[in-house]
């Protein structure tokens, strides 16, 4: 029984693929950037005053690429990105017991 | 007793994403919905004193060694969003899509502070807000 589904549905699914593939709409493709908010865990958020290491956000920048179909509300979306969040700050901290 | 000190604290990571979106009419003038999934690759956190530490038997356990950081490696993650494609030129889209990801969904790895004790990682996650620029082939 498993068979002959495979046997009727593989190929159905091969002609939709391809009739989908062969009438595709448009491949778009550019560059992205941005803002990454980041919300946990509280020690990479936390101020570095309040002995966290202060990584609320960064900044992202990367390539994209896209792939409409035309005969379905559907994009495939490829992105590389790199994100990135840097910090200064000061904290309070016990003094060495020589100093 | 307490003095301050200066501390320069960064963290970054490298992301490769699939992601599908759809469009929930058939009508370029409204959002589409969209569904990531992520390999991500972290480095680990780097905590940079902003004076010159010479280690010393008597030291204190200062906040920052014995906080737990991520190791390096590759993790795997998900996210869901929502987005809004401007044409403009003919051949081209301003894309603007924001999303709630989650970076660390699998492939968690252990954390170890400076101090080398070990803990669970946990999950990182965050809200992105990108604006792409994409040319019509």
């Amino acid at each position: 029984m498993n068979q002959i589904r495979i046997k009727i549905l593989l190929p159905a699914i091969l002609v939709f693929l391809f009739s989908t593939f062969g009438h595709s709409q448009s491949i778009q493709f550019g560059i992205t950037g941005g803002i990454t908010t980041f919300y946990k865990p509280e020690f990479f958020t936390k101020n570095i005053s309040k002995h966290g290491l202060g990584l609320k956000w960064g900044s992202q920048i990367g390539i994209k690429a896209k792939y409409t179909f035309s005969t379905l509300p559907l994009k495939l979306t490829g992105i590389f990105s790199y994100v990135k969040s840097k910090r200064k700050g000061t904290t309070n901290i016990i003094s060495p017991p020589w100093s | 007793m307490y003095e301050d000190v200066k501390l320069e604290t960064s963290f970054s990571l490298f992301s490769v994403g699939f992601r599908g979106e759809y469009q929930i009419l058939p009508n370029r003038y409204l959002p589409y919905l969209s569904v990531d999934f992520l390999a991500n690759y972290f480095n680990e956190p780097k905590i940079e004193l902003g004076f010159d530490y010479v280690p010393h038997e008597l030291d204190p356990d200062y906040w920052w060694q014995s906080t737990y950081l991520y190791s390096t490696g590759m993790r795997f993650g998900a996210g869901l969003g929502i987005g809004y494609n401007f044409y403009f030129l003919s051949r081209f889209v301003i894309d603007v899509h924001t999303n709630y990801a989650i970076f660390n969904l699998f492939g968690k790895k252990g954390k170890k502070n400076l101090l080398g004790e070990s803990s669970i990682e946990e999950k990182l996650d965050a809200i992105n807000l990108s604006i792409s620029i994409l040319y019509y082939l």
